[in-house]
C-alpha cells in the first residue's frame, strides 16, 4: 500500500474514533444541572417563549399573544425595525457602538 | 497474517483515493453540504428540545380577559368568580408587561414578583441559592435582571442604579440585586424582574388591575375541562392552556423548518448534480483503468468491489467529518454567524447554552441522500463500462 493509502487509511480510522468519543463526550457534561437551571428559570418567570427577538415584543411570549397582533401596532412599527425601513434607528445605542467601531 | 483478497481490493481502494485528486474535491464539498445541514439541525432541535422540557413549569391555565380581539387587564373581581371551582390548586394574578428602552431599541419584559407569595418565594429560592427573601421584601426598588439586560446595562453605565420612566414620564430608580443564571439566557435574555407593587407603578396599571391570571390545577387531566368552566363563568376570557402554548411552540418550529428544507433542498439539487455528472459517463483515464483491470485479470464483480469500497469510504467519512465539525460549531463554539438566522436582529446578544439533541430521523434522512446516492452514482457507470469488451474501452 502506498504512503497515500495510509495516510487516508489513519484519516478515516480517526475520524471515526472522534467522532464516536465526542459523540459521548458532548452527550455528557452537565445536562442535568443545565436542564434544572432552565427548568428554574421558566417556573420563575412562568412566561412561555424563548428571548431570541427582542426588538418586536409580540414576537416575545408568541404563545400568549394573537399570531396576528403584528397588524395591531402603529404604522410607524419602530418596534418591527428589521422588518420595516419607515423609522431609521440612527439616535439608537447600537448604531453609535457601530460608528464608534469603525472610527477606531 | 495472510492477506485475503478482499482485503487487497480494500488497500487498494485506499491507494486510489488518495491518488485522485477528484476524491479530495468531492470529500470537501459533501462534507460542507453536511455540516451545513447537520448544523441548522442541531440548533434547531437544541431549541426545541429546550421548550419542550421546560413548558412543564409553566402554569396550566393563563386566563387573559380580551374584548374587541384585544387583551385587556384583568380586574382582581375574576378570581373571587373562579376560586370555588373544584380542582384548583392555585390561583395567581400576575403582572407583567413589556417596557421599550429607547436607548438601545429593546424590548425589556418586566415582570412583578410578589417574594411573600408561597409560589413565587419558593421559585426564587430554586433559581438562586442564597436569596435573601427578608431584603427583597423590604424595599421595593431592587430588580432581577436577566443575562442579556445585565449586559447592556454594564455596557451603559447602568450598573449600580438604573432608570425607568413610568407611562406619566416621571422616571423611577432601580437597583441591581443579582443576576439570573446565565446558563438559561435563551430564556431570561430580556427579563427584569421587579417587586409587584414596583411593576404596578412602571406599567401604569390601577390598583385591583392584572394582566393575567395564572391558574394550576391538582389533575392534569382535567386542565380542558376547568379551562372551559372558566371561559364559563367568565364570559370575556380567552384561556391558554399549556397545551396551547405547546402548539403555537410547533407552528413556530414548522415555519422555522421552512429554513431546514432549503438546506436540504440545496443538498439533494447538489447530490443530483454529482449523479447526473457520473451518469453521463467516466472520464477517460477512469475508463482505462477500467480496461487495465480487466485485462490483467480482474472480475467485474472485483472492479465493482473496489469501487464500492473507494465510493464508500469518501462518501461516509465526509458525513462523519460533516457532522463531527456541526457538533463542535454549535455545541462547543456556540454557532457564531450562523445562529444569527435564528435570533434575527437584536440589540439584547445573548449567551447561548444549547443542550446536546441528536435527532436520528434526520441524520439518518442526510446519510441516505449523501452516502447510498453518491455510491450508486459511481458504480452504476463503472458496471457499464466492466461489462463492455475490453477491447472496445482501449480503442
Amino acid at each position: 500500500m502506498s504512503k497515500g493509502g495510509i495516510f487516508v487509511l489513519i484519516f478515516c480510522l480517526l475520524l471515526n474514533v472522534l467522532f464516536i468519543l465526542s459523540l459521548f463526550v458532548i452527550n455528557l457534561p452537565k445536562f442535568e444541572t443545565a436542564v434544572s437551571s432552565l427548568k428554574a428559570n421558566v417556573k420563575l418567570i412562568g412566561l412561555p417563549d424563548i428571548s431570541l427577538v427582542t426588538e418586536a415584543r409580540f414576537i416575545r411570549h408568541r404563545s400568549l399573544s394573537d399570531t396576528y397582533s403584528i397588524f395591531d401596532y402603529s404604522s410607524e412599527s419602530r418596534e418591527v425595525f428589521p422588518m420595516s425601513f419607515v423609522y431609521d434607528i440612527s439616535d439608537s445605542y447600537m448604531s453609535e457602538k457601530v460608528i464608534l467601531n469603525e472610527n477606531n | 497474517m495472510k492477506i485475503t483478497k478482499e482485503l487487497r481490493i480494500f488497500l487498494f481502494a485506499l491507494t486510489l483515493t488518495a491518488k485522485r485528486k477528484t476524491s479530495y474535491f468531492i470529500f470537501l464539498i459533501l462534507t460542507i453540504l453536511v455540516f451545513l445541514i447537520s448544523a441548522a439541525t442541531f440548533i434547531t432541535e437544541s431549541i426545541k428540545k429546550e421548550l419542550f422540557i421546560t413548558h412543564e413549569e409553566l402554569p396550566d391555565i393563563v386566563i387573559q380577559k380580551v374584548i374587541g380581539g384585544r387583551q385587556q387587564y384583568v380586574p382582581y373581581s375574576y378570581v373571587d368568580k373562579i376560586l370555588d371551582i373544584p380542582g384548583l390548586k392555585d390561583i395567581t394574578p400576575r403582572v407583567w408587561g413589556y417596557y421599550y428602552f429607547d436607548y438601545a431599541s429593546v424590548n425589556f419584559s418586566i415582570v412583578g414578583v410578589d417574594p411573600l407569595e408561597p409560589m413565587y418565594k419558593k421559585s426564587l429560592e430554586d433559581a438562586f441559592a442564597n436569596i435573601d427573601i427578608g431584603k427583597l421584601t423590604e424595599t421595593e426598588d431592587w430588580m432581577i435582571l436577566g443575562y442579556g439586560i445585565a449586559k447592556l446595562f454594564d455596557e451603559i453605565a447602568y450598573r449600580n442604579e438604573a432608570y425607568f420612566r413610568k407611562p406619566d414620564g416621571e422616571y423611577i430608580k432601580f437597583v441591581p440585586y443579582k443576576q439570573l443564571d446565565k446558563k438559561s439566557a435563551i430564556f431570561n435574555n430580556d427579563i427584569v424582574i421587579i417587586s409587584k407593587n414596583a411593576a404596578r407603578k412602571l406599567l401604569g396599571l390601577e390598583e385591583n388591575l392584572y394582566t393575567d391570571i395564572a391558574v394550576n390545577v391538582y389533575n392534569k387531566n382535567e386542565i380542558v375541562t376547568i379551562a372551559a368552566k372558566i371561559r364559563d363563568r367568565l364570559k370575556d376570557v380567552r384561556t391558554i392552556t399549556k397545551k396551547d402554548v405547546l402548539n403555537s411552540y410547533q407552528n413556530v418550529f414548522s415555519y422555522k423548518t421552512g429554513f431546514f428544507i432549503a438546506l436540504f433542498g440545496i443538498l439533494l439539487f447538489t447530490m443530483m448534480v454529482i449523479v447526473i455528472d457520473k451518469l453521463s459517463g467516466l472520464n477517460e483515464s477512469e475508463k482505462t483503468e477500467i480496461g487495465v483491470f480487466k485485462t490483467v485479470g480482474w472480475t467485474t464483480f472485483d472492479i465493482l468491489k473496489l469501487k464500492l469500497y473507494e465510493s464508500f469510504i469518501i462518501s461516509f467519512h465526509a458525513f462523519i467529518a460533516g457532522i463531527l465539525i456541526a457538533m463542535f460549531y454549535v455545541f462547543t463554539f456556540k454557532a457564531p454567524i450562523f445562529i444569527d438566522m435564528f435570533s434575527g436582529y437584536s440589540s439584547l446578544k445573548m449567551q447561548y447554552n444549547l443542550i446536546f439533541v441528536f435527532n436520528l430521523k434526520i441524520m439518518f434522512f442526510i446519510f441516505i441522500s449523501v452516502v447510498p446516492f453518491y455510491v450508486a452514482s459511481v458504480l452504476i457507470p463503472s458496471y457499464k463500462i466492466a461489462t463492455t469488451d475490453t477491447y472496445e474501452v482501449f480503442r
